[in-house]
């Protein structure tokens, strides 16, 4: 028996199949789509039962990718029975949904979810009532809290029943019916104080909100790297032990494993606690219904520069680290805007690249060092601001039209914030982990032979080949090597110029450290981060990101260079 | 950055009693109990004592609003 | 403000109350509205409008809606008593 499970957003469908099915589901895409799809087998009374979990969408006119494929999967994939998920306290708009599941002629089973919800917001819905009308069996239930699961089954093992209520076509005498049948068995009871009015009054106030959601980013970046950092350097010594004792035996095939594969891996894997942190407070961001509101209130700045108020979380990500600040991106629902952020986000400065500005502001600004960086950090912001205007009125261009709905404000259910972490995660690790094992062994190979000392081998030959084209800059060919290598990670490019000896303060003037520094700010998402843009745009995008930024570094360093030397 | 979270708690519940509304204190001391718990963490994650800890102070008129709240 | 002014979404203040009465633009924006109840006939209240998205309530739903989507929404601006 194959279910196809049917709602809008935000009406707790993942809940109800993570309750169906026992938590036992899969999370994979459509065929060809980057479509969420959720699929889990289990047995009822014997029976077995597949559950598919459409998107959450709400209409099936298939104007969005969501609802064509969903639209699709009805048409296409015969399903036995349709599990209509409504939102008791909103049953008018959830309506509209099912009377277009109507046109299908496949058998249904209303699931009237969330009715405490409904309840403490005095909304009463007339089940039996609303039964006879659309003539399916309807089923009250409220997943998070199990209720109403084993009247569900039940009905399940019934096998529902083909829809009986007339109704015409085309949405506008669909949206009359759903009102007129709303009239009929909504009841809605003047209620106490409604907790979602009380937050949304003091997170939504005209002088607070951008503070409180300030307050509210800076506590996602406390936790997301300082709470995670036992972690991390916990992953980072166990990968570089590794990584030391396996290349310290003899053979190069050893020599690969360990300073190749695992070291370049580790490189990445460090990343893990981080993402994994990130997306808990993502979770519970989402999942409380605080991240339309933050949509809302960052809007105005944000179209400015041709982006939309989703696109704030992910470039304030970016501070920390821009892997998962690119992954945070799959909340913007509007392509163009999406791959802009995407786009923009490296330009902004993570932490990986503070090493580099400390090292150099270090020699060359020794009074003035902090404030040099605070400005790098600026540039950084003001380059990916500027560029996602310039993206949007020349690449990307069109209205990004979007319409967000405001859900009331829930406390997260811990299963949920898991389950979406969790799925969020993997999902990383498969992408970027193809891409950076293949990369790591190219790497590998490039400053191994044909000896191991890395001035002598290819990478070395590649830093003096490539030497005379960053000459304007005046650059030795020491730093030309040390940013090829910081292509790897960007902490790498400090930890070059310290294998190489090099004597920084001697071969390099102010305005070339200055150069040298916007340089490394800009120049080229590092392995990871180029691994995730290719998971979420594809290559065509990934490609292009590393010859703009490419091509931006180097002029706005010679710029600086240039401007520099002169004053 | 920690200053500045305390800032807004402060703030917020400053406006409260200004406007006499009291979904401000109840969303401040929320807030407040909140970042202590973070700061928490992160005491035992890196060490580093912050005075956002004494946030948890702001837990007794946080149930205190929850409880009184219905009646604005 | 008269009574029979037909106004974009975007014209009406924090605060003021409108009845939607058209919607223009291509049918992806009309039906992307129409599908969440934003619907010629409804009552709409502005809950805010500070130069970016605008948020309203319609149908004892709240919505955030991107400004240029908002210009589509022709509401029949109520007067103030």
């Amino acid at each position: 028996m194959k279910i196809a499970m049917v709602g809008n957003p935000n009406v707790g469908k993942t809940a109800l199949l993570n309750l169906l099915t026992g938590g036992k589901f899969e999370v994979g895409n459509f065929p060809g789509t980057t479509v969420e799809k959720k699929e889990g087998k289990t047995k009822i009374d014997g029976k077995d039962v597949i559950f598919v979990d459409l998107p959450g969408i709400y209409s099936l006119e298939a104007y969005s990718l969501d609802e064509k494929v969903a639209k699709d999967f009805l048409t296409n994939e015969n399903p036995d029975l349709i599990l209509n998920v409504v939102n008791a306290s909103n049953l008018e708009r959830n309506l509209y949904l099912t009377l277009q599941l109507v046109d299908f002629k496949i058998p249904m089973i209303l699931v009237l979810n969330m009715i405490d919800e409904a309840e403490k917001r005095g909304i009463k819905v007339d089940a039996e009532k609303l039964s006879k009308i659309l003539g399916i069996p309807v089923v009250r239930t409220v997943a998070v809290k199990g209720i109403g699961i084993k009247e569900l089954k039940r009905e399940i093992l019934k096998g529902g029943s083909v829809p009986r209520v007339r109704v015409g076509k085309d949405l506008k005498s669909k949206l009359e019916m759903a009102e007129k049948i709303v009239k009929e068995v909504v009841k809605v009871e003047k209620k106490r104080v409604d907790l979602t009015e009380v937050f949304d009054e003091v997170f939504m106030d005209r002088h607070l909100g951008i503070p409180i959601f300030i307050a509210f980013m800076w506590m996602m970046f406390t936790f997301t790297y300082t709470v995670a950092s036992p972690l991390t350097n916990l992953i980072d010594f166990v990968f570089s032990t590794l990584s030391e004792r396996i290349s310290s035996m003899n053979g190069v095939v050893f020599n690969l494993i360990g300073k190749g594969i695992i070291k370049g891996v580790g490189s990445v894997l460090v990343f893990l606690p981080n993402i994994t942190f990130l997306f808990i407070v993502l979770a519970l961001l989402e999942l409380s219904g605080y991240m339309p509101r933050a949509v809302y209130l960052m809007d105005r700045i944000m179209t400015a520069f041709g982006l939309t108020g989703r696109s704030v979380i992910p470039l304030i990500m970016g501070f920390g680290c821009n892997v998962p600040a690119v992954m945070a991106t799959r909340t913007i629902e509007d392509d163009k805007v999406r791959i802009a952020t995407i786009l923009v986000n490296p330009f902004i400065s993570c932490s990986a690249r503070l090493p580099i500005y400390v090292l150099f502001a270090g020699i060359f600004f020794p009074t003035i060092g902090s404030a040099v960086i605070m400005g790098l950090y600026a540039f950084g912001v003001a380059v990916a601001l500027i560029s996602a205007l310039i993206f949007r009125r020349v690449l990307l261009r069109g209205e990004a039209e979007y319409v967000i709905e405001l859900p009331p404000y829930r406390i997260p259910n811990w299963k949920n914030v898991w389950i979406l972490t969790w799925n969020r995660t993997k999902h990383f690790l498969q992408k970027a982990g193809t891409v950076i094992l293949a990369m790591s062994i190219v790497i590998w190979f490039l400053t191994n032979f044909p000896t191991s000392s890395i001035d002598k081998s290819y990478a070395g030959m590649l830093g003096r080949l490539l030497q005379p084209l960053f000459a304007p800059m005046g650059w030795d060919w020491q730093f030309v090597l040390a940013i090829l290598m910081g292509f790897v990670a960007k902490e790498v490019v400090v930890e070059t110029l310290g294998i190489l000896n090099t004597p920084i303060a001697k071969i390099m003037t102010m305005p070339q450290a200055l150069a040298f520094m916007v340089f490394s700010l800009l120049y080229m998402p590092c392995l990871a981060t180029l691994a995730t843009i290719k998971a979420e745009t594809g290559w065509k995008w990934t490609i292009f990101s590393v010859i703009y930024s490419f091509v931006i570094a180097y002029v706005l360093a010679l710029t600086v260079e240039v401007v520099a030397r002169l004053i | 950055m920690n200053a500045f979270v305390l800032l807004v708690v402060a703030i917020t519940f400053l406006k409260g009693f200004i406007v006499r509304r009291k979904s401000y204190g109840f969303v401040a001391s929320m807030i407040a109990v909140i970042f202590a718990i973070l700061m928490t963490l992160v005491l035992l994650a890196v060490g580093s004592f912050s005075y956002g800890i004494l946030g948890y102070l702001a837990l007794p008129a946080f149930i205190w609003y929850r409880k009184n709240i219905e009646q604005t | 403000m008269s009574l029979n002014s037909k106004i974009p979404l975007t014209m009406l203040k924090e605060g003021d109350e409108g009845v939607v009465i058209d919607i223009i633009g291509g049918r992806g924006a009309i039906s992307k509205l129409l599908a969440l109840g934003i619907v010629p006939g409804k009552k709409v209240k502005v809950l805010g409008n500070r130069g970016g998205a605008i948020l309203i309530s319609i149908n004892g739903s709240k919505f955030v809606i991107g400004r240029g989507l908002a210009m589509k929404v022709i509401v029949h601006a109520k007067q103030k008593n």
